[in-house]
């Protein structure tokens, strides 16, 4: 009897206790997030006159839906742009845009205008990694001029952060996103 | 001892059969070697004449036959594995049949005084059409790489995969919250609302699975109405012997090594059975494709110990642990609505590496610990009472791909589950020849603590269901009657941080009844008729409340629904069993009305995240209808043939719009053909198979709720060799897909990505000292 007490203790034993109070869940604090993505555009004859767009969702997947700012270009025009992106979530602000810069050899951004706009706008690739593969933070953005009849042409750009991890960075996207959103484009003349 | 139990009875039934008496005397004797407890055939049973000193074997009815048999009289000698020995002395005048119900080993373990009950229920249907069981031969021959893979052979259950080797069983259409597990009687409390979570079972300590779906489910919840898949433990040993069993195993297309250890031995009054087994896989290879990141081990121990304390008390104690490591196919994994789309057009998986035995992220991590402690107490004959107490813990752990930019991406978990649960149980059983009754209270008590890095899926919360239940089964003339009820009260509370990490703790409360009844009637001798209704209830569990997020390989965001209520089941089901001569039929035709089916629909509207916008799903009800039929033919030709087929339909609508219910099982078909060989002097058995296996295309589905229109109808056929010498060394051979088909599965959750697994062959021994 005293063997099957000592196995009963013995098998319990294995048994591990639940961690920490259920009625006290963790706090949200979600490192992996981008809740912004700014973009800081200049006219490339103009490099004072900065102005941002913004794509904002401060609470994270779900909730409330995002705040996203029109993007306006003038048409026959060429501009830079430099994106910064940000988890606004946690306190203090993480500054991701760094960390990708860090890992550049594993990320890239790809810029995709729809169909609507990508015969008027040809965005290319600024700065490079250390192995000299496109990285995408910095880009040029050139908006060719609108057809005669035409005041005005809407469309969007998505902009898609590849992660290229066990994987050979290439001019395809990978198979996995770490990032995708979309901004409403309008081109003035 | 010596007083046998009314259940351990071996019923001989002689029916005389007149024959035209011929000039040699050629009078034969017919056996039907039949389960006492199943009412199914004894195949493995052999049948010795001492006078004369001649050994017939059954064949696959159960039938032995003596031909020429002199008149005389003689003692017969009937041995079957896993059977009492029995002998029986007849007066043989002229040809006769004579059937004879072979007592189950563990029944003994009811007889008199002493109730050694362990691994079986002592409580057990005679439904036998409405509850299969698949027994120890069939698991063999399953070669399984994992537990729900053993499930396939019963009817109406499909799988629901996640990749090649992931899998969760679809009983007619119902699974995960509405199916219930059972292992040696206790159930199973696992993170069981996901589809990509395996229940956590180890196969090396099963004997026999029973899928339960007639009214005495109930024992073991409310929600069991989908079925209660009960996982039936080999019987502990009564003489002081050492027993062990070795099983091996390889499967060549994803390299799959097992190595399973059965060991049990006897002491005076204390019996032990303690298994392992471990599994390793790599790769899976489809026809064209390696799937990559599709490894995986699995690791099981357990250990069961029955102390007998006196001739009225047995005392046990169980503990098993279960791990398994899983890689999620890395070709499944996307991380926006882009790459879905570009994943779905893509004739190869975007990702495809070398095969590997190495596991990367993606992947779960998987445990599973529990303990039982169970007192029988013997109060008379038949009388007795049982005590249970249960304790579980259930830890998933979820690894993303991650971020480059964060540190705890990289070594921590996105989401960990950890639930811990407890449970009580007292039963009270009344048994006689014509009356069994057991009336039993529960109560069980579990909390789930998430964390982890991303948000959690489902939030933390802590529920209490007690239930009260009785169940009876008796017998009127032919007829074989069940009975039972049960009341069940829940209780759970929600722990989640809103948007500014305030805590919120709403409270649920859910009550509710449940019945069920059913009838066995014999309608000729040959033929058996049974009716089961059954009337259920099941509380929304919590992920269908709460849950709040991506869905990364099905690229959709779900939410969940506070304002659930529960779901009415009403299930009614009739089955025929048929035996004529050599060929045996079954049918079963069943209707499952399930009023305020939860299930997650699309809302028509798209979140926006930064990977993308998303179509967002929501859970909701709707008043669900589903019906089917299933047929089974068993054929003998000859003495060495044998011909099954089964067939599957699955009809599932929404009873109002009359819409499909989405991912329901295809219909389906399977047919077989073996080959037996036996040999008198050494007691082996030789046994091919040829099996064909055709799933159709699923015709029911809304095109709008899916990203990619259900997969075509494909062909699968298979080939087994089998050498079984004196049920003591068993060797099989396999070749499963032997025209290596590609081919894609509706119910293959990642069926957009990648084919399922090509051409594999398999090869497995199992000895027993």
């Amino acid at each position: 009897m005293h063997k099957l007490v000592f196995f009963s203790l013995v098998a319990s034993s294995f048994i591990a206790c639940n961690k920490g109070d259920v009625s006290q869940p963790q706090m949200r604090n979600n490192e992996e997030q981008i809740t912004t993505v700014q973009i800081n555009a200049f006219k490339t004859d103009k490099p004072d006159s900065v102005f941002g767009i913004v794509w904002r969702d401060l609470d994270g997947f779900g909730g409330l839906d995002p705040k996203i700012d029109i993007m306006q270009l003038q048409a026959n025009t060429n501009y830079q742009w430099h994106l910064v992106l940000l988890n606004e979530s946690v306190s203090p602000v993480d500054t991701i845009s760094n960390e990708i810069l860090k890992e550049a050899d594993v990320h890239r951004f790809f810029y995709l205008p729809d169909s609507a706009i990508s015969s008027l706008v040809q965005i290319h690739i600024l700065d490079k990694d250390n192995q000299s593969k496109p990285l995408g933070l910095n880009a040029a953005i050139q908006v060719s001029p609108l057809l005669n009849n035409l005041t005005s042409a809407n469309g969007n750009i998505r902009i898609i952060l590849s992660h290229y991890d066990g994987i050979p960075k290439s001019d395809l996207p990978a198979p996995e996103s770490d990032m995708e959103i979309e901004f409403p484009v309008i081109i003035v003349r | 001892m010596q007083r046998i139990n009314i259940f351990c009875l071996v019923f001989l039934l002689i029916s005389v059969t007149k024959t035209v008496s011929a000039q040699n005397s050629p009078y034969q004797l017919t056996i039907d070697c039949i389960d006492s407890l199943l009412g199914e055939p004894v195949s493995n049973c052999e049948v010795k004449i001492a006078e004369l000193n001649i050994i017939e074997h059954a064949n696959q009815f159960g039938q032995v036959q003596f031909e020429n048999l002199p008149i005389g009289q003689y003692r017969l000698a009937f041995k079957a594995n896993g059977y009492h020995a029995f002998h029986k002395a007849i007066e043989f005048t002229q040809s006769m049949g004579i059937q004879i119900q072979l007592c189950p080993l563990h029944i003994h373990l009811h007889e008199a005084t002493v109730s050694e009950s362990n691994n079986t229920s002592f409580f057990k249907s005679k439904l036998y059409g409405i509850n299969p069981i698949l027994n120890k031969e069939h698991l063999f021959k399953t070669n399984a790489l994992n537990w729900s893979q053993l499930l396939k052979a019963l009817p109406g259950v499909y799988l629901i995969q996640t990749g090649p080797v992931n899998s969760i069983p679809v009983v007619r259409g119902l699974h995960t919250n509405r199916i219930v597990l059972v292992q040696q009687d206790i159930r199973l409390y696992n993170q069981q609302w996901g589809l990509e979570h395996a229940p956590e079972i180890g196969t090396a300590n099963i004997d026999r699975i029973q899928l339960l779906r007639g009214p005495l489910a109930l024992k073991y919840g409310s929600d069991a109405f989908g079925g209660v898949l009960l996982n039936i433990a080999p019987e502990y040993l009564k003489t002081a012997v050492i027993q062990s069993n070795t099983q091996m195993g390889f499967h060549s297309n994803n390299r799959t090594f097992s190595v399973a250890e059965f060991i049990q031995f006897r002491h005076q009054k204390v019996a032990t059975q303690v298994s392992f087994s471990y599994k390793k896989g790599a790769d899976a290879q489809s026809p064209n494709y390696v799937v990559s990141n599709t490894g995986f081990q699995t690791l099981t121990f357990q250990t069961n110990l029955l102390y007998l304390i006196s001739k009225k008390a047995t005392l046990e104690n169980r503990f098993s642990f279960f791990q398994s490591k899983m890689g999620i196919a890395a070709a499944a994994h996307i991380g926006s609505t882009s790459d879905l789309y570009r994943a779905i057009h893509s004739s190869v998986p975007l990702l495809v590496a070398p095969a590997t035995y190495n596991i990367n992220k993606p992947y779960q991590d998987v445990r599973h610990q529990q303990y039982s402690c169970k007192l029988n107490y013997q109060l008379s004959k038949a009388h007795a009472i049982q005590g249970v107490y249960m304790l579980q813990y259930n830890q998933r752990s979820e690894f993303d791909k991650g971020v480059a930019w964060s540190n705890q991406s990289k070594n921590e978990p996105a989401n960990a589950y950890h639930l811990l649960t407890q449970g009580l149980q007292f039963i009270y059983q009344y048994n006689t020849n014509q009356l069994q009754t057991e009336w039993g209270i529960d109560c069980v008590n579990g909390k789930n603590l998430t964390t982890g890095i991303q948000d959690p899926f489902i939030p933390n919360y802590s529920q209490v269901s007690t239930g009260a239940f009785g169940l009876t089964t008796f017998k009127y003339k032919q007829a074989t009657i069940e009975g039972s009820y049960r009341f069940d009260y829940k209780l759970q509370q929600v722990y989640y941080r809103d948007p500014s990490n305030k805590v919120n703790a709403p409270q649920f409360n859910y009550t509710g009844n449940s019945f069920g009844l059913g009838v066995a009637i014999p309608v000729v001798s040959m033929a058996n008729f049974q009716v089961s209704a059954l009337k259920a209830w099941r509380a929304p569990a919590i992920n269908e409340m709460f849950s709040n997020g991506l869905h990364n390989s099905m690229a959709s965001y779900e939410l969940g629904n506070v304002l659930l209520q529960t779901e009415q089941a009403f299930n009614l089901e009739a089955g025929m069993q048929f035996k004529w001569n050599k060929t045996s039929i079954k049918t079963n035709v069943f209707m499952n009305a399930i009023d305020g089916y939860i299930v997650s629909v699309p809302t028509g509207q798209v979140t926006l995240t930064t990977r993308g916008s998303f179509p967002t799903f929501q859970f909701n009800q709707q008043d669900a209808q589903f019906k089917g039929i299933e047929i089974s033919l068993v054929q003998l030709i000859g003495s060495r043939f044998k011909f099954s087929g089964q067939a599957q339909l699955l009809d599932a609508i929404d009873k109002h719009t009359r819409l499909p219910i989405y991912g329901i099982p295809p219909n389906q078909l399977y047919a077989s053909v073996s080959y037996f060989l036996f040999n008198k002097n050494t007691q082996s058995q030789l046994e091919f198979n040829l099996d064909w296996n055709a799933v159709n295309s699923q015709l029911n589905y809304i095109k709008e709720l899916d990203f990619m229109s259900p997969p075509p109808a494909y062909h699968l056929i298979h080939f087994a060799a089998q050498v079984n010498v004196k049920q003591k060394f068993k060797i099989q051979f396999q070749v499963k897909n032997i025209f290596n088909v590609a081919y894609r599965d509706y119910m293959n959750r990642f069926r957009y990505f990648f084919d399922e697994p090509g051409r594999n062959f398999t090869i497995q021994c199992s000895i027993q000292i």
